[in-house]
């Protein structure tokens, strides 16, 4: 179609889970494929490889160094930051993301990343498909999808169960054997089996979660091996991230991966093609142009969407983009009172739930953790009313027995637009969002109907311990170049992921989502980046 | 002494007053020096504790404000309070405070906080009285 000499068949913008996604396929089919990023790397050296309670316990005192860091960052202000926000080794992960698109934000967090993996490197790690139900607003039904679920599961490696009530709705793929459950986790797994015509009637499903995190060895990687420290990384690359993936493509004669290379802005040239203007981040000019005849957009669902609203010349226009209305709830599990803290264990998803409203229309997605990947003192400074030794007693009492739980609703119930500017030649992104008016009442909702089915599997709700996520907290960004049947949005790609006034642009991250279901959207971005990547395969190939 | 080096030291006393509130005994040097270093430059003012809770730590519970901080010096101490708490329990001498290892009967389990929670219930009148003294 485009019949220019450009050096590569493809460009990928990105490399996290979209692009390393995108990218294997194309690969695959043997094409020529160039990843431009800037491809952060950790600062300083992981933590080291020992369970959690080995190291709280440790003699030297140094434990503080890897909860904390050297100078001490990771204590950051507790009182309204996500915990793994604060974790050191990772604080490079959305390190100079901001200042590179110029971004602001109200009323919302802004998050995106420059590292290599992208956010991948501080996901957590849940991977739950999209059913017809949850592809709502989609130009794709879920058949167009199953088959890069598959794909992608098999690659990254998801454990899980696929015999509880939950299951079905979370995909049909291969998993692995399902990590142990946390003692309270148990608990509530095998009341829900026995108590599930009665949570019904409340709409609540409960099964095991879904995690891409292996449990045995595979690929180079490490079976988990249950230290409950995975909020500061895994260091036996248990837990899936892109940048796994990208040392797989590197080693690909038909792959080349540049780093240190930001993509400032993106334009058509005459004979067909586009110009990439590249340089670092911090310089705010390009310094160099990469041609060429595809485009794949994978920055991040802000970047992405800050690059086509730019190459679309809609600058000082507000454009809709998605985020993802979270809450968060803490109960305890009085059976367990008196056990000890467990030596072993996992700290990221141990079950999932669904709340279906009334109608069934609409679906809450939570995830429930064992409170004791999380430091005390933190858990200790959320509950109210009680002074520090008050609340540091009752946590050290109670934490073996306590289950942390977030939940998503749909992004229907938040109201977010960014908009692109330019002053002085310098890009600038201003991200406004809230709450829709209806979602104090459906957190309300949610909150009785949670508290009801816990109660009912023996789990007691502490108090205060239902709380309201700052918007955009858990980086789940989405809808900014959503894929749409029709073209009466200003910025909107095809079901293939197409641009729409920009042919051979491709959006395949989590821009491309033109609705967040309440379930965690990583594997489908994954998926459909995937699929995407098929698709530009067979395109190119012809 | 320089006014640079009294705030210094006025901010260390009430540091360690703050840790030893937290620990329920006195700091190593090196944990006190840990909590200084964490304060950054923009937050190394003093809270003016008063020289009751400096001289015993233990009354600082009296002016813990009761519901969400209502003055800049009262959210100060909250946020220095928390940071001491997550650097105690990242230490040697603290993390007992935080964490239990060991079993217990369920009912030793709740006898181990509840008196904790009584004495709070009991003198939250006063907290609320006292905790106006950092407004």
């Amino acid at each position: 179609m485009i019949q220019v000499p450009f050096q590569h068949d493809i460009v990928i913008v990105g490399s996290g889970v979209a692009g390393v996604s995108t990218a294997l396929p194309l690969v695959n089919a043997g094409l020529n494929v160039l990843m431009l990023d800037v491809g952060l790397q950790p600062e300083g050296p992981g933590r080291p490889d020992m369970a959690l309670t080995s190291l709280l316990w440790q003699s030297d005192d140094t434990q503080w160094r890897t909860l904390l860091g050297d100078d001490l960052t990771g204590l950051g202000d507790v009182s309204d930051t996500t915990p793994k926000l604060r974790v050191p080794q990772f604080r490079y992960v959305q390190k100079g993301f901001g200042d590179a698109y110029g971004l602001t934000a109200t009323g919302i967090r802004a998050m995106g990343s420059l590292a290599a993996g992208g956010l991948s490197k501080i996901w957590g790690a849940g991977t739950f498909a999209y059913d017809q139900a949850d592809l709502t607003g989609f130009p794709i039904g879920v058949e167009a999808l199953l088959p890069s679920y598959a794909a992608v599961a098999a690659r990254i490696g998801i454990s899980g169960a696929s015999d509880d009530d939950l299951s079905s709705s979370l995909g049909h793929h291969a998993l692995l054997d399902p990590l142990p459950l946390h003692p309270a986790a148990k608990v509530l797994l095998g009341r829900a089996r026995a108590k599930r015509s009665r949570l019904q009637r409340f709409g609540f499903t409960l099964g095991r979660s879904r995690n891409a995190v292996i449990t045995r060895d595979r690929d180079g990687r490490s079976a988990c091996q249950l230290d409950k420290m995975c909020l500061w990384g895994c260091p036996r690359g248990s837990v899936y991230s892109a940048d796994q993936d990208l040392l797989v493509l590197r080693a690909r004669p038909n792959f080349c991966y540049r780093s240190d290379c930001f993509v400032h802005a993106f334009r058509r040239l005459p004979a067909g093609g586009y110009r990439l203007d590249v340089g670092p981040p911090e310089n705010f000019v390009a310094v160099e142009t990469v041609e060429t005849p595809y485009l794949v957009l994978a920055a991040g669902t802000i970047g992405t969407g800050a690059l086509v609203a730019d190459a679309l010349d809609l600058l000082d226009y507000p454009l809709p983009i998605l985020s993802h209305p979270a809450m968060a709830f803490a109960f305890v599990v009085p059976i367990q009172f008196g056990y000890a803290e467990q030596e072993r264990g996992f700290a990221l998803g141990q079950l999932a739930f669904a709340l279906d409203d009334d109608d069934c229309h609409d679906r809450a997605f939570g995830v429930v953790f064992a409170a004791e990947g999380l430091l005390a003192a933190d858990l200790a400074s959320r509950i109210p009313f009680f002074t520090v030794p008050a609340a540091s007693a009752i946590i050290r009492a109670l934490q073996p027995a306590m289950l942390v739980a977030n939940c998503y609703v749909a992004s229907d119930y938040a109201d977010c637009r960014y908009t692109v500017s330019r002053r002085c030649d310098r890009r600038i992104v201003r991200l406004v969002g809230a709450h829709t008016t209806a979602f104090e009442q459906r957190f309300e909702e949610i909150k009785r109907r949670v508290r009801r089915a816990m109660r009912q599997l023996g789990a007691w709700a502490l108090p205060g311990g239902a709380r309201r996520a700052e918007l955009g907290s858990d980086g789940h960004f989405a809808g900014s170049v959503p894929m749409t049947t029709s073209s009466d949005r200003w910025v909107s790609s095809d079901a293939s992921g197409e641009v729409r006034s920009l042919r051979g642009v491709f959006v395949v991250d989590g821009a491309a989502l033109p609705r967040l279901s309440g379930k965690h959207p990583a594997f489908t971005i994954m998926a459909n980046a995937d699929r995407i990547g098929r698709h530009l395969a067979t395109v190119i190939t012809g | 002494m320089t006014d640079s080096s009294l705030r210094e030291t006025e901010i260390r006393r009430e540091m360690k007053a703050m840790l030893t509130y937290v620990l329920r005994h006195a700091p190593s040097e090196a944990l006190l020096e840990r909590s200084l270093e964490a304060l950054s430059e923009s937050d190394r003012e003093s809270i003016g504790l008063p020289a009751f809770a400096i001289a015993s730590p233990r009354w600082i519970r009296l002016l813990e404000p009761v519901g969400p901080p209502r003055s800049v010096r009262q959210s100060t101490l909250r946020r220095r309070l928390n940071a001491c708490s997550i650097l105690a329990e990242t230490s040697t001498e603290g993390v007992d405070r935080f964490r239990r290892r060991s079993s217990s009967t369920p009912l030793m389990t709740i006898i181990a906080f509840v008196p904790a929670l009584l004495i709070d219930v009991v003198l939250a009148p006063v907290r609320m009285v006292c905790s106006r003294l950092l407004k």
